[in-house]
Parts: C-alpha cells; sequence; structure tokens
C-alpha cells in the first residue's frame, strides 16, 4: 500500500515540481538562523580570541627573557671585545718589545762575532 | 426565569466597519454573510426560509443554573468560485448529497454544555455553565468571555492544556475532551499554559 | 532515499503573490506587482510574510511597520486561514482533485497557485490577528501539538514533559524544514499503537461552504485498525457509502494525493500526517467527468 501512496506522491511531485526551479525557495529562518550563526560564531572566536590572548602574554614574557638574555649578551659581547682590544694592544706592545729585544740580541750577537772576528783576525 | 447571554458571533465583531475605506473593500460582516449564504441556497436549489440563525427557542427555562449563550448563525465561509465551480458539474447523485449536506449542517442547533473555570485573578464569569450551539467555532467562547469580562485580551484552555485553533467548532472539540459531558474551558489574563 | 514520509515532507507548491492594487503606489509598474517563489506545502505561509514585504516594500504605498499583523493573503477574495499548513490549503480552497489535474498537465505546463496580498486595519475573522510575532506563531503551533497530543495519548503530557532544549529544536526543525530533528521528537510524542487512542484527523471542506471538522476517530475497534473510510462513511453518509456496491461521490486528499479509503487512520498518520500533528484530509466533490475516471 506504501508503494501505491508513494507512486502517487511521484505523481503529484512531477506535476507541481514541474518548473519549480524557476521559483526560488526563500529562506524563512534567514534573520534567526544567521543571528544564531553568528552568535555562534562569535562564541567561537571569542574562545580563539581567548587562547590567542594568552598565547600573545606568553610570548611577550618569553620574548621578554629572551631580550633580557640578548641585552645580557650584548654587554659580555662589548666586554668581552674592550678585553680583546686590550689584550691585542698588549700583545702588539709585547711584540714589539719582543721584536726589539730580538734585534737587540741579533745586534749585541753581530757585535759579539764582529768582535770575535776581529780578535781572530 | 432563564438567563439569556447575548453574544454576537465572531464574524460580527469584526465587521468592516473598522477598516480603513482603502483596505475596506472586503466586508466580513455577519448581513455579508448571510446574504452570501443566501444566494448559495438559492445556487443549491433550497429555499431561503428566512429561518437561516437557527431560531432560538426560548423553551430553555428548564436550565436555571445554566446560561444559554445566544449567537448568530456560525459564520458562513464560502469556497473560492473557480472551486465552487463544479457545484454545477456535479453528477445527480453528488447534487442530491450535498443538498442533504446542507440541510443537514443548518438544522444542527443541537447544544453543548460549557464550563467556564478562571485561572488565577481573573474573576469567575457568571453562570459558570452555559449552553451554547455545537456549530459555533470556538472564537465565539473566546469573544463572549471577553466581553462578559471587560478585558482586552484573554487566554482560553481546554481541560487545562491547550488552547484550540479559532476556527474548531465547540461541538467537535466538546466530542473529544468532555469531561462529564461539560467542555471545560478555563480563562486567563495572560498567558497561562505555554 | 524515496520514502512517502520523505517526500509528503518535501513536497512544494509554487506560489505567484500579487499585490492588492490598493496597496501599491500609483507610480509602480505593472511588472513588479507580483512576486514567485515556491513554498513547502508542510509549512505555514504567515512565515514568509516578512520575505514577500521585503520583496515588494518598495512598490507599496506605505511603511511596512508590521511584517505580520494586518497582512493576509486571499485566493479569489476567500481569505487563507494562516493556522493550516499550506499545502492542506491548497488542496481544500481548490478543491484538488489530483486526477482530474494529472489528465490535464503537460510536460511544459506550470502548476502555479495564484494569490493576492491584502492589508488591512482589522483582518478578515477567519484569520487569527498575529501581534506578538514569530512568538504567537510558535506558541500556536504548540498549542495544536499538545491537542493532537491529547488525542493521541488522553493527556498532554508527552508534550509538555519534553525538555525545553528539544521543545526549541522541534520547533526549528520545523523552521529550518530538517526532517530527521522532526521526526525524532515527533517519535517521542506519538504512543505505540496499543496505547493510541484515537487519531487527530482534520477534515477541511470547501463546499458547500468552508468548514472545519476534527471527527472523533479511534484507533481501533473490535473490527481491528479504523479505516479512513469508516470515519469519513459515519461522518458523511452523504458522499461516503458503506456499500460497495454504490460509488463515493467524493474523494479523500492528503499531501495532494488521493487516498484509498480502505488505509488504516495509523498507518495513514504514520506516513502523511502534518507538521503540527494533525492528519489533515480535503474532501474532493466528484464532478461528472471525475468520476468517469476515478480509479480507487
Amino acid at each position: 500500500m506504501s508503494g501505491l501512496l508513494l507512486q502517487r506522491l511521484k505523481d503529484r511531485d512531477s506535476i507541481e515540481k514541474n518548473f519549480s526551479e524557476l521559483f526560488n525557495e526563500p529562506l524563512i529562518e534567514q534573520k534567526a538562523s544567521s543571528r544564531k550563526a553568528a552568535e555562534d560564531q562569535l562564541a567561537v572566536l571569542k574562545l580563539e580570541l581567548e587562547s590567542k590572548d594568552k598565547e600573545i602574554s606568553d610570548l611577550k614574557s618569553t620574548l621578554k627573557l629572551k631580550s633580557k638574555d640578548t641585552e645580557h649578551l650584548h654587554d659580555e659581547i662589548i666586554t668581552l671585545n674592550i678585553e680583546n682590544n686590550l689584550l691585542e694592544e698588549r700583545l702588539n706592545k709585547t711584540k714589539a718589545e719582543y721584536d726589539e729585544i730580538v734585534q737587540r740580541w741579533l745586534r749585541k750577537v753581530q757585535q759579539e762575532a764582529n768582535i770575535m772576528n776581529d780578535t781572530l783576525n | 426565569m432563564s438567563q439569556l447571554l447575548e453574544s454576537e458571533s465572531d464574524a460580527a465583531s469584526t465587521s468592516s466597519t473598522g477598516e480603513s475605506s482603502r483596505f475596506g473593500k472586503a466586508s466580513y460582516s455577519v448581513q455579508d454573510g448571510l446574504e452570501q449564504y443566501s444566494k448559495r441556497l438559492s445556487f443549491l436549489g433550497l429555499e431561503s426560509s428566512g429561518d437561516v440563525p437557527p431560531p432560538e427557542d426560548s423553551s430553555s427555562g428548564t436550565e436555571a443554573s445554566s446560561g444559554n449563550i445566544k449567537t448568530e448563525s456560525a459564520p458562513m465561509r464560502p469556497a473560492p468560485v473557480s472551486t465552487s465551480a463544479v457545484l454545477t458539474h456535479l453528477t445527480p447523485a453528488g447534487d442530491q448529497a450535498i443538498k442533504k449536506f446542507a440541510e443537514k449542517e443548518s438544522t444542527l442547533p443541537s447544544k453543548v454544555q460549557i464550563k467556564f473555570q478562571p485561572i488565577g485573578s481573573v474573576p469567575q464569569v457568571l453562570p459558570q455553565s452555559a449552553r451554547i450551539s455545537a456549530s459555533q467555532p470556538f472564537s465565539v467562547l473566546v469573544t463572549f468571555l471577553r466581553k462578559k469580562l471587560k478585558m482586552n485580551s484573554i487566554y482560553c484552555y481546554v481541560n487545562n492544556s491547550f488552547s484550540p485553533a479559532p476556527q474548531q467548532s465547540v461541538g467537535d472539540l466538546w466530542r473529544h475532551f468532555r469531561v462529564n459531558d461539560e467542555l471545560i474551558v478555563s480563562y486567563c489574563g495572560g498567558v497561562a499554559f505555554g | 532515499m524515496d520514502s512517502v514520509r520523505g517526500r509528503a515532507w518535501a513536497g512544494s507548491l509554487n506560489l505567484r503573490i500579487t499585490v492588492y492594487p490598493d496597496l501599491l503606489l500609483s507610480s509602480s509598474s505593472q511588472c513588479k506587482h507580483s512576486i514567485n517563489f515556491k513554498v513547502p506545502r508542510e509549512t505555514y505561509l504567515v512565515f514568509y510574510f516578512p520575505y514577500i514585504l521585503e520583496r515588494i516594500a518598495t512598490e507599496l504605498r506605505n511603511n511596512v511597520t508590521e511584517h505580520y499583523n494586518g497582512w493576509w493573503v486571499e485566493m479569489e477574495g476567500v481569505p487563507l486561514s494562516w493556522n493550516f499548513p499550506v499545502g492542506v490549503l491548497y488542496d481544500s480552497l481548490t478543491g484538488l482533485d489530483p486526477l482530474l489535474r494529472s489528465s490535464k498537465h503537460q510536460s511544459n505546463s506550470i502548476n502555479v497557485w495564484e494569490l493576492t496580498l491584502r492589508h488591512g486595519a482589522q483582518s478578515p475573522s477567519s484569520i487569527i490577528p498575529i501581534v506578538r510575532g514569530t512568538d504567537q506563531i510558535r506558541e500556536f503551533w504548540m498549542h495544536q501539538w499538545k491537542q493532537a497530543c491529547f488525542i493521541l495519548n488522553g493527556a498532554s503530557k508527552q508534550m509538555m514533559s519534553l525538555s525545553k532544549p528539544d521543545t526549541m529544536k522541534f520547533w526549528n526543525s520545523v523552521l529550518r524544514r530538517e526532517q530527521n530533528v522532526f521526526d525524532a521528537i515527533r517519535e517521542k510524542i506519538l504512543p505505540i499503537l496499543e496505547n493510541a487512542r484515537f487519531i487527530p484527523l482534520r477534515v477541511h471542506l470547501a463546499l458547500p461552504q468552508i468548514r472545519l471538522l476534527e471527527p472523533q476517530a479511534r484507533v481501533q475497534d473490535n473490527n481491528g485498525l479504523t479505516s479512513l473510510g469508516n470515519v469519513l462513511n459515519s461522518e458523511f453518509p452523504e458522499w461516503f457509502s458503506d456499500d460497495p456496491s454504490r460509488p463515493n461521490l467524493a474523494k479523500a486528499i492528503i499531501q495532494g494525493i488521493e487516498v484509498p479509503l480502505q488505509l488504516s487512520l495509523w498507518h495513514l498518520y504514520q506516513e502523511l500526517s502534518s507538521f503540527d500533528g494533525f492528519l489533515h484530509v480535503s474532501l474532493c466533490l466528484m464532478t461528472e467527468d471525475a468520476s468517469l475516471t476515478s480509479h480507487s
């Protein structure tokens, strides 16, 4: 019997739905549903906002820490640089001193050799 | 002595007088309703015998404690013209049948007993019980209470549970929901049963 | 999946709504006086009033201040009571004879129901004024269901005990046209066969005048399930005979189709009842041409 009802409903639809694509079917709940959807979305977005806020504050504190570290490192670098400069200066001085000493030594050895040669001759 | 409660049918209370002239082309007064009814009767080949509103017999003296809501005949609502055109294409038997049906409808002034129950602070309407013609729509009861209690809005419920569609006949409601042969109609100034 | 229930829910009607001339601006052009759209058979037409008014607002003489109150639609001057499903109004007011209609149908014909939009300070008596917008429509619909529930179960308890979210889901399923949601909640209200008392049945007559009848229809009696024919025969013996040799003079139309009278009301209710909890039957009087082509 359901088959008969179904067939008759199909017949009905073939008439009532003929060209019905020409007629648009408005949504009655447009306002309510879009508002509902908007509200739902708002709630979701607010949750997301909250998590982002937290993320931002986390990142901020990390950043603060990092920048402190950076600053520290920077200071270190400067200190080390200065130290390096000082050391280099001293190195140069020492090198010059050394060179001079070597020269002086060479000169002294040369002198001695000359004296020795002179003596031998 | 019996108490006769005069009440117009719903159609009368919403007659066209309230409509602005711009929108007032359609009129729904009882007068028009009756006119159309008698037109229809003549269309059906029946005698419009002048007593279209079922005559209210004044012999209701036995109902000493109960009121008698007197109404006009139920509002007439003729079908669209192109639909009623089939009346001229009926088979002879179909023609006969619709005459019989119309006759049965017009000789149907059987009455049913209604009991009014106030909810909350609204006053009890007197008399508490009334008789009304079964063919009347439920809206007539609402209008009756509203007038009787001089309230602007009134909410009516059957069996303290639901409020029926106003077009439903009191007789059908009585048949379905009567308790001890009375249809219990509770009423309230605000929404009582959401 | 193709099912009777699915088709009953999905049925639609093409509408052409023409604005009553007095409501229009005199400068308004002819082609803008009507709008075409389709509506499901299983809905209240009044849901579409805001949509209609939005589309024709620019053509109206007056500003639209109310979207429900004061507005109504008519067929040939006969106001449509919004509180019945659109499909039922169509079937009963047009006196639909499906067989006659399909015999006239051609592959290039369109079925359109032409209606007129009206407005007035006072709506006709057959129309419930809507003063509280959609809330009022929802409450009205809820009370229809409570009444149907009372008829089925003998009390409105099943309806009253629906949870608040379920109640809203039920209503939203009507607005959003979600059949599975609707049917799931409907299941909670409907009794099993053994407990069912009466069928919420409404008979719509257009002739000799527009009438609504709500006959008492037991789900079953000593002879088994009550058939649609049983009830129609006892309510309208003029048109439906209990003697099989005598032809019936009217047809029973539900959801736009002619229904065999021997089917049980219980079965018909399960398959073809409307979204307001009632099984709506429209009577179609047989004309001379129709009785020649009758097939039931």
